[in-house]
């Protein structure tokens, strides 16, 4: 997959909307948390980080969730993504998101010889979901036991005694590719200062998110795959392309050419080659419509309806 | 009953899962390691003597991770999310680094009035209230003549009453920078 004239023009709407996602929630615009805070009356600076997916994935399963959104309803923002996700499939992710959308156009911009590619032969939902587990574990426990104020967590001013004792500790805040983005988008906007601070997790999340996972991977969205609301997201689309009122790629073989050109152009690894045909990994697809524009016999179509397009 | 059968397919999902738990898992013990010495989060309750009482606050680079020592070692970070006001009376909450001689920057961002130049937030806060949406990050650049000293930084963050200027609250803070210092 690469940039070129062709590709942006059958893409025009889904790069409007990379664009879009910058406007939406990076600061200096930051329009979606701006008005939030506007209704709100919180003089507060609105950036990436202020919206934090991460750490309100972990508050959902930790129960602080459900209190928050009342006094900070910024944190509904999460929530509706995968509600969508439901519905839709992720169209966060594949069309808004500032994190991934950055990597996925610098990715394009490297010659393919020089980027990492394993697309089709992992099973993707297998390194999400043992992620996801690993996230949520820490956080989980820390919530068992009596609960004792600690020093060194961003999330809560307290963890279980259960968490304590294993030397755990949440990572969402500690690996935060959103404070990367919106570091990197003051430093480019005058705020020389943004970039004075780099902790460990700081750069090893740099490390991963901008180069390993994005310039030089294939697809350039190799922070996805660790990202808690994409897992969640694409957890939730999996259910949903169970029914036949949500809307989803669909795959038809009578119609398929085999000729790879979808294979080539999913930036999330979800277009696996089966016998003859193509297979969709729902632990994977963004629902970009990467592949749909790109097939040149109509075998792919985004619509509603049952899963498998069966022959006629 | 059917027999069940370990497909190839069934042994690399596997694998990739549990090799993916375990470097989460790795990453969040990792992250309790560093949690104490790179970028400490820590809260504030006040007054003293309601709620949980001030823990000191002792950082020594000896335990920052080796990027951070290689990439970044003369900045230290220190952060808090939650400032709470566990009075029965609304407190304009002043903020005052003591014994600060080292030059440190402070990056507020709450959804409170804050003037920098008293460092104090102009709105009274409600008992049991937190301020809303608050992220306080100071980072500490520490000067040429200081790294070779053992003790980069003895005081504390003070929590002042912004009228009274009485002191609510006072959490000790000392940064060790001597490298190879053990604290034990």
């Amino acid at each position: 997959m690469k940039l070129n004239l062709e590709t942006l023009k059958r893409n025009k709407w889904r790069y409007l909307g990379f664009i879009f996602g910058f406007l939406f929630f990076v600061y200096p615009f930051a329009a979606i948390p701006r008005i939030i805070y506007f209704l709100q009356g919180s003089l507060a600076a609105p950036t990436l980080h202020s919206v934090c997916y991460r750490m309100t994935v972990e508050w959902m399963f930790t129960g602080r969730y459900w209190t928050t959104i009342i006094v900070q309803p910024i944190r509904l923002l999460a929530l509706i993504a995968i509600v969508v996700a439901f519905f839709f499939g992720p169209l966060f992710c594949g069309w808004l998101c500032p994190i991934g959308s950055l990597t996925e156009s610098l990715s394009r911009l490297t010659p393919r010889r020089l980027k990492i590619d394993f697309s089709g032969k992992v099973s993707l939902g297998a390194i999400r979901y043992g992620f996801f587990i690993g996230f949520l574990l820490p956080a989980i426990l820390g919530m068992i036991g009596p609960a004792t104020p600690v020093l060194g967590s961003c999330c809560a001013p307290e963890a279980s005694s259960v968490a304590e004792t294993l030397g755990i500790a949440g990572i969402c805040c500690r690996y935060c590719a959103a404070s990367s983005v919106q570091n990197i988008v003051d430093f480019l906007t005058g705020n020389f200062a943004a970039l004075t601070y780099w902790h460990t997790g700081g750069i090893i999340t740099m490390v991963f998110w901008l180069f390993i996972g994005g310039i030089f991977l294939f697809g350039g969205r190799g922070w996805c795959w660790v990202c808690p609301l994409g897992v969640l997201s694409n957890a939730v689309h999996y259910i949903g392309t169970k029914l036949g009122f949500t809307y989803k790629v669909k795959h038809d073989p009578t119609k398929c050419k085999d000729c790879g050109q979808c294979r080539g152009v999913c930036p999330s690894w979800a277009i696996k080659p089966a016998e003859k045909s193509v297979s969709i990994d729902r632990h994977a697809c963004t629902v970009c419509k990467e592949c749909v524009t790109a097939c040149s016999s109509g075998a792919l179509t985004y619509s509603r309806g049952h899963e498998d397009v069966k022959a006629s | 009953m059917p027999a069940f059968k370990i497909t190839k397919a069934t042994k690399i999902f596997s694998i990739l899962f549990i090799g993916a738990l375990c470097l989460t898992l790795g990453g969040s013990l990792y992250s309790a390691h560093l949690a104490k010495s790179e970028i400490l989060h820590f809260w504030i309750f006040f007054p003293s003597g309601r709620g949980p009482p001030p823990t000191p606050i002792q950082i020594n680079v000896n335990e920052q991770g080796s990027l951070k020592r290689i990439l970044n070692p003369w900045t230290i970070a220190l952060s808090t999310h939650w400032i709470i006001n566990t009075d029965h009376q609304p407190h304009k909450v002043q903020l005052e680094l003591v014994n600060c001689t080292i030059p440190v920057e402070w990056e507020v961002n709450a959804g409170f009035p804050w003037d920098p130049d008293t460092k104090t937030f102009t709105e009274p806060l409600d008992p049991g209230e937190g301020i809303p949406y608050l992220g306080i990050d100071w980072i500490i650049f520490v000067p040429e003549n200081v790294r070779g000293q053992e003790v980069w930084y003895d005081g504390g963050l003070a929590v002042n009453d912004g009228d009274t200027g009485e002191r609510l609250s006072f959490i000790p803070i000392t940064i060790y920078g001597g490298w190879g210092l053990n604290l034990g």
